[in-house]
């Protein structure tokens, strides 16, 4: 009974879980599917009443049309679109683990006045709607000099990353045994050494899963950069994907090719860092 | 929120420098942060007015200047003062198929004295010919304004305090050109200059500094006083005398609240300045880019769409609602949670069962089902949202597909005239899907910290398998899972994007949640301070589940330790 169980051996069993799994995974696709039919389907014909998840006619207009999109005045805007979105997510990235790694060490390995405050301040600002900030944010950008400036995006979107990034960090540096920083203490290394060279390099699945996020807030974000840049050129690609679904028009094909080029890089991230995802998540913050 | 105490201090006439110093910097603090938030309120309201006032000023101009080339002929232009540059601009291309006009040329144009609106006379004609092509299509598609009355103003960004307005030209019922001004209008001097700011930061010093003569309550007190005097003393030359008051009360409490928390902290970097170190990148970049536009969301709240000060009336309209307005509060806050409970029950069932099926020991393709089940957590959820809208379409939809197939008659879900349930329903499933593979994920990360041994040890006491789920893994699972669960509840509580773009609160606004209510007010009615107050109780709706969940589970117990 109990060896039965464990190991799950009967035939049957095996195949009605690949059965169930197999459904879930289909019904999870299956809208992914249909983006990549409407994508690959000429103009908007995509958007047709068939299940079918295979286009009836292959094209690459859309893409062709995303991809070459270019302003009245000529400039390339999906290149400028593009470069803009991966140097501000870069940038993001870099700034975000920065910021999130070093204070997520004092929060797991000091204890000082406040700790306790800023540790509850970074949770409840998870709390704060959206809407409230939007306009004193657009007010403090301008008196910094930092609207219209990709810079301005940069440090928004890193600090809006921030929170969820050090409590799953300080989870992850709380499960580091302290002997070993002990053994370096009593060899003369500073606390920075300790930090730089034995604590980062331990964290490094959840190091990863901080990349991954921050790289994500600034990738996927529209609103802010909508409401921030003024000039079609200093947009980033997730406004113009929105726009072609927007309020002016619905293209829905240039929409699927649109969001498929969009989300191509997070689903490669994703895929590359997933193993981490599971280990880096959950010995984290999620831990408490 | 209180703040780790840090060494004992006695406070009193022999309390050291460092302390005095500390609480004069906290009061100082505290004051920027109520008065500095107020002060950046009331200045974009005056930005604001005084915006309105150039716009109606420039288009006027504009305007006029329209029916005088109409009356006088081109010529009209060149009569303007050379202070404010004009041109008149007329369609080269003849009209599209749309009506729109193609081409412009400038057949008339003022622009002699040139160091007026830039240095170089030919710039300024180009530039009016680019906002002419770009504005061309903008004013055929609006079609609100009469059409002989239009026109638009903008700031231009490359000249300092330049407005750029636009009228069109119409002679004889016809369009004829467009006539382009830019005036340079100088900001005026803000009503509080930002030296009483300076001051009254002066002053919180001086107070705070004195409060630590004073021992345990009284210096709390005293600190209380050092930041409600000075923040209600910056807005003494306004003449709304509800400006001093509420500065007053709310740095009173403020003050009293957290001024010793905050003080404790100054100490503790003169006393261990390298930790301080590691956090205050963060810590400054979260208080001026969260904390801060926090606290004036906070202040905005307090505030009618015209800028002037209201008290607690834009919370009286929200939680008094008239008997038409509908759907009001109470119905939205209904759905709302409705809608958080019901989405975190299905992410947290779906997410947990299928970890437990992907944790089998020897499942096949276990890999290739986790990477594919977590893909709906890497697409962008905006893009989701959109996704799942174009599925819920009743003519092309493939969910109306699906259900012709099996039969049954195609639903208007999101269209015009379809019900609350079917829009709902498309929400639900939408952010279903979006969310089961974050709870999937953590799951699976705790089910693999779970020791074999805990398993072993069930079956040699023979237990079933849901003897065994019930006794070793949800009992593991949950320090895993509830934190999950509070975050969970959070980001849906605050899903704007699904409710925004898929069913967009039709019908009526009654799918709204409170968050696209909010953005409502915001956007459509135009009303921020109804917005952020509408904000400001989410976040308070928020706060006392997070403290009550807290309370209950004590899930964050172990991270203060």
């Amino acid at each position: 009974m109990s060896a039965k169980h464990k190991t799950g051996k009967s035939p049957w069993g095996s195949v009605a879980t690949h059965f169930v799994l197999g459904a879930v995974t289909l019904v999870t696709m299956y809208p992914l599917l249909i983006v990549m039919r409407i994508a690959l389907s000429p103009g908007d014909s995509g958007m047709s009443p068939s299940l079918n998840p295979i286009p009836r006619e292959l094209s690459l207009d859309n893409f062709v049309a995303v991809v070459t999109a270019s302003s009245p005045q000529g400039d390339w805007l999906f290149g400028r679109q593009l470069l803009n979105s991966a140097v501000i997510s870069i940038a993001t990235t870099v700034l975000g683990i920065f910021l999130a790694t070093t204070a997520a060490y004092a929060f797991s390995r000091f204890r000082f006045p406040g700790r306790k405050a800023g540790l509850m301040a970074f949770l409840v600002s998870q709390m704060f709607p959206g809407v409230l900030m939007m306009v004193p944010l657009y007010l403090i950008l301008e008196a910094l000099g930092l609207l219209n400036a990709s810079f301005g995006l940069v440090v928004v979107y890193a600090t809006i990353a921030i929170p969820f990034c050090v409590w799953m960090l300080k989870g992850y540096f709380d499960t580091i045994p302290k002997d070993l920083e002990e053994s370096a203490i009593m060899d003369g290394a500073s606390q920075f050494t300790i930090f730089w060279r034995i604590i980062l390099p331990l964290s490094m699945p959840a190091v990863a899963v901080t990349a991954l996020f921050s790289f994500m807030t600034a990738w996927n974000e529209f609103v802010l950069a909508f409401t921030f840049m003024e000039e079609p050129t200093a947009f980033t690609l997730p406004v113009t994907v929105y726009s072609y679904v927007g309020e002016q028009s619905v293209e829905w094909g240039k929409f699927a090719a649109a969001s498929i080029i969009v989300s191509i890089p997070i689903m490669a991230l994703f895929f590359a860092l997933q193993k981490n995802l599971v280990g880096g998540l959950t010995s984290g913050g999620v831990k408490g | 929120m209180s703040v780790d105490a840090g060494p004992a201090i006695q406070f009193g006439p022999r309390a050291p420098l460092y302390a005095r110093i500390s609480d004069a910097l906290a009061a100082a603090l505290l004051v920027g942060i109520v008065a500095g938030s107020v002060l950046g309120l009331t200045r974009y309201n005056d930005a604001r007015d005084h915006r309105r006032a150039i716009e109606a000023q420039v288009g006027t101009v504009a305007d006029q200047l329209a029916e005088r080339v109409v009356s006088a002929g081109p010529t009209a232009v060149e009569q303007l003062p050379a202070d404010v540059a004009a041109a008149y601009v007329v369609t080269s291309g003849g009209v599209d198929d749309f009506g729109i006009a193609v081409g412009s040329e400038v057949a008339a144009s003022n622009v002699r004295d040139a160091a007026v609106v830039n240095q170089d006379t030919q710039v300024v004609a180009q530039g009016l010919l680019n906002r002419s092509a770009e504005l061309q299509d903008y004013f055929d598609k609006k079609q609100d304004i009469p059409k002989d009355r239009r026109f638009s103003v903008v700031k231009l960004s490359d000249v300092d305090n330049a407005f750029s307005a636009t009228a069109q030209v119409v002679k004889d019922g016809k369009y004829d050109g467009m006539v382009h001004v830019i005036m340079r209008v100088p900001n005026p001097a803000p009503s509080t200059p930002t030296s009483q700011l300076l001051l009254m930061l002066l002053l919180a010093v001086l107070l705070g500094y004195a409060a630590s003569y004073l021992p345990g309550v009284k210096r709390r007190a005293a600190l209380g006083l050092a930041v409600g005097v000075p923040a209600a003393l910056t807005f003494l030359a306004q003449d709304d005398s509800a400006l001093v008051l509420w500065p007053a009360v709310i740095g009173l409490v403020l003050g009293g609240a957290f001024a010793p928390g905050i003080a404790s902290v100054f100490r503790g970097v003169r006393e261990q300045p390298r930790t301080y170190v590691y956090v205050v990148p963060a810590m400054v970049g979260m208080i001026v880019l969260v904390f801060v536009p926090f606290a004036m969301g906070v202040a905005i709240a307090f505030f009618s769409k015209d800028g002037d000060f209201t008290g607690l009336g834009n919370f009286q309209e929200i939680l008094n609602p008239s008997s038409t307005t509908h759907p009001n509060f109470y119905w939205t806050t209904s759905v709302t949670v409705l809608w958080t409970v019901l989405n975190v029950l299905l992410h947290v069932s779906i997410g947990v069962a299928l970890a437990l099926v992907l944790n089998r020991p020897k499942l096949r393709l276990k890999a290739m089902y986790r990477v594919l089940l977590i893909i709906p957590w890497a697409v962008p959820n905006y893009i989701t949202a959109l996704i799942w809208k174009s599925m819920f379409n009743q003519q092309y939809g493939a969910v109306n597909s699906l259900l012709d197939v099996l039969g049954v008659e195609s639903i208007n879900w999101i269209g015009p005239g379809s019900s609350f349930g079917s829009n709902f329903i498309a929400n639900l499933t939408t952010n279903t899907w979006l969310g089961f593979p974050f709870m999937m994920v953590v799951t699976l990360g705790a089910l693999q910290s779970i020791p074999k041994e805990l398993y072993e040890a069930a079956d040699i006491d023979g237990a079933g398998r849901w003897q065994r789920f019930r006794t070793v893994t949800l009992p593991l699972l949950k320090p895993a899972l509830i934190p999950a669960i509070i975050l969970g509840v959070v980001w849906t509580f605050n899903m704007f994007n699904v409710i925004y773009l898929v069913s967009g609160g039709a019908p009526e606004n009654e799918t709204n949640i409170l968050i696209t209510e909010a953005y409502y007010a915001f956007k459509v009615l135009n009303r921020f301070g109804l917005a952020a107050a509408y904000s400001l109780l989410i976040f308070v709706m928020l706060l006392l589940y997070g403290w009550m969940q807290n309370r209950i589970t004590r899930a964050t117990e172990g991270a203060f330790e």
